[in-house]
């Protein structure tokens, strides 16, 4: 009896464990633009979660000694602060957020999962700061959306559109028709799936088999064997059982084309997998920033990043350094530090200069504003070749 | 056929890691009434110091492999002295709360010591694969079987012929008579930490170069062998390998075949199934001593 208690007991205590403004446009004369303008960064730096990684301030961080360089925002003074905000955890995203706004900036980046923006929606709503997210674009944080907000504006590509270049890769340059599907069980995975089958549908396709797996998987044997015989396989994972499925492919004697997204690039990067694993493996990613890039800007902003950090940039780290760039950019053109009028010019800016990600960020009806999307090929020793890149159409605001 | 004779390695693969697993709870259940749920990051934390020993140290993949589960023998012992010794005479839940303050430890000094970024580990075997009936199974899940079976038999050997594992079994048997008759709780209480936490280790290493090390690496497998101990009755070293082996085929075979998509659920549902219908074990083993 104490035994079944003990167990009883334990096994209770081990699942709790798991479930372990004011004023227009043009800036009032209160808002003008008279002192140092501040940014709050809302991601983690490596040590403050198992999924933390540097990429977001490193980026952002550039951007700003780059904006410094030249004399600031409006010639201004502009400093970056930061908040930990944790992309695993969205029960915490809100009180993440508060504390950000509790730095009273001028602007909010990041935040870095789409689960944590739609978390913390209703404080989104009601700080009045404009937020300038470098999260995957996921259907319900788009404006109009369930998650959206006038104040939520969204950096990355929409994951539809990632969606639709990964089926349009696999089924128009690799010529593949048989395509599987696999992801993690959770929100990301399962809301890709579901758009990569609307994707195929479109292609008059159904997907030749589909298998998603935890987060924390270790073996994913039965989603490989799952996959033999398809023509393609795209994957959208976290990178750890990313890692782990491209690895089980080579150890099963399978090498078929893969096509990630940007947990690719940081599986790769983080030297998760390397060698023949990344045969014929792809991503679909916001861009290269690497010297595989097709853009110049680009390679260049590859090359000052791994001077000042002494590695490759990921894309991630891109999207925060185009996040400063956009919101430098926003509040010039409002020419004032009002929040309102930041949102108003948020609307209207096109920004050419410095981004690497995006020929122009220009935001759609949903507040989407970047609508390209690259494709990189890997090679095995882990270098990146941007081999294609698609622009889709802007969108209205979800209805 | 081919896919079945794959699943099937990959399911006795997995089970044997289980096993390891579970074996080090049974061990150290059964010298000191405690479930210690620090186990899981026991197995993080092997896995971690394999890559330290093997990278940064230098060693080459076997000698830090092995330099790697001997400091874990050290490192059960601390946690015997930290964790345990003060609170043996308290209720076993407060030493299970204890265990799993530990656990949010061990974690935390990982991100610490090595940063949240995951790691790989090299296995000696790279990922060569063998051909099966058609199937190619990877060297590493045969290593990790072969291996995993070594380690079984001599723990069998330890505790059927040895003295330290004649005074576990006198313990896990009546733990009051085997004080009165003189065992040295301590020193087997100590000993069973080492051993406990040199299993995670070994479990750890095993599967790690299969994929990547990250700070939830173990917490996983720690669940899913809790389910194999308790499938086997947290009784008999048989019962527990039997149990792991079976979680594993299961999660295996019917992730394969039937709901692939729920395969991780269903060492959880297991566990509730047991512990509903027959806390005492598939094979009726829990009033046996290892």
């Amino acid at each position: 009896m104490r035994t079944y208690r003990t167990l009883l007991a334990g096994s209770v205590a081990l699942m709790a464990v798991a479930a372990c403004g004011s004023g227009g446009a043009g800036g009032s004369s209160s808002h003008a633009i008279s002192g140092p303008i501040k940014l709050v960064g809302l991601w983690e730096v490596k040590g403050e979660s198992p999924a933390a990684i540097d990429d977001y301030q490193n980026g952002a961080a550039l951007a700003i000694e780059q904006i410094t360089a030249a004399g600031g925002i409006a010639g201004k003074p502009v400093t970056l602060d930061r908040v930990p905000l944790s992309p695993s955890d969205p029960q915490k995203a809100t009180s993440q957020f508060l504390q950000g706004v509790d730095k009273k900036p001028t602007m909010i980046l990041g935040i870095p999962a789409a689960t944590s923006v739609l978390a913390a929606k209703t404080q989104i709503d009601r700080a009045g700061i404009p937020l300038l997210a470098t999260s995957s674009t996921t259907t319900p944080i788009r404006f109009g959306g369930p998650g959206g907000s006038k104040w939520l504006w969204l950096l990355q590509s929409y994951d539809g559109y990632k969606d639709q270049a990964a089926v349009k890769y696999a089924t128009e340059t690799l010529k593949a028709s048989k395509i599987g599907l696999t992801g993690t069980s959770e929100s990301y995975g399962t809301t890709n799936i579901a758009d990569l089958t609307t994707a195929l549908q479109a292609k008059s396709l159904k997907p030749f088999a589909v298998s998603k797996y935890a987060p924390n998987a270790t073996d994913v044997t039965p989603t490989v064997l799952a996959m033999k015989g398809a023509d393609a396989v795209i994957t959208f994972a976290y990178p750890v059982p990313l890692a782990v499925q491209l690895r089980q492919f080579t150890q099963n004697g399978l090498n078929i084309p893969t096509i990630g997204s940007s947990s690719t690039n940081i599986a790769v990067q983080y030297k998760m997998v390397s060698g023949d694993p990344l045969k014929n493996v792809y991503s679909v990613v916001s861009c290269d920033p690497t010297q595989g890039s097709q853009r110049q800007l680009a390679k260049d902003f590859g090359t000052a990043y791994q001077q000042k950090y002494g590695t490759v940039p990921t894309d991630l780290a891109a999207d925060a350094y185009d996040a400063v760039w956009v919101a430098k950019a926003a509040i010039e053109k409002a020419g004032s530090t009002d929040p309102a009028a930041i949102n108003k010019a948020m609307a209207e800016v096109t920004v050419t200069d410095k981004v690497v990600c995006s020929d122009g960020y220009h935001a759609d009806g949903a507040h989407v504003l970047s609508h390209d999307v690259s494709v990189d090929k890997f090679a095995t020793a882990g270098t990146t070749q941007e081999i294609q890149k698609y622009t889709f159409p802007v969108q209205d605001a979800v209805k | 056929m081919d896919k079945f004779v794959a699943l099937t390695a990959s399911g006795i693969a997995y089970g044997a890691v289980l096993a390891v697993v579970a074996l080090g709870f049974l061990v150290l259940y059964k010298a000191t009434g405690v479930v210690n749920f620090a186990h899981g990051d026991l197995v993080t934390l092997g896995a971690y110091l394999a890559v330290w020993t093997t990278t940064s140290l230098g060693l080459p993949t076997v000698p830090g492999y092995l330099a790697a589960i001997a400091l874990m023998g050290l490192v059960g012992v601390a946690i015997e002295r930290v964790a345990y010794a003060p609170l043996r005479s308290r209720p076993p839940m407060v030493v299970v709360i204890a265990t799993l303050a530990a656990a949010i430890v061990i974690r935390g000094i990982i991100a610490v010591w090595q940063g949240s970024e995951p790691k790989t580990l090299a296995g000696p075997v790279g990922n060569r694969v063998v051909h099966i009936a058609g199937a190619a199974i990877a060297e590493q899940r045969l290593l990790i079987t072969g291996v995993a079976a070594v380690a079984v038999l001599a723990l069998l050997f330890v505790f059927q012929r040895t003295p330290y594992g004649r005074q576990v079994r006198a313990l896990a048997a009546d733990p009051e008579m085997a004080r009165l008759t003189g065992v040295r709780t301590r020193l087997v209480a100590m000993g069973a930490f080492a051993l406990s936490a040199m299993l995670a280790a070994l479990a750890g290493i095993l599967i790690a170069p299969l994929g990547a090390v990250d700070l939830n690496f173990g917490f996983g497998l720690m669940v899913t062998a809790f389910a194999a101990a308790v499938l086997g009755g947290f009784g008999s070293l048989g019962g527990v390998v039997l149990g792991a082996l079976v979680i594993g085929l299961i999660q295996q075979l019917f992730g394969g075949y039937v709901l692939p998509d729920y395969a991780a659920t269903f060492p959880a549902i297991v566990l509730f199934l047991v512990i509903a219908v027959r806390p005492e074990g598939l094979l009726n083993l829990t009033r046996s001593r290892l």
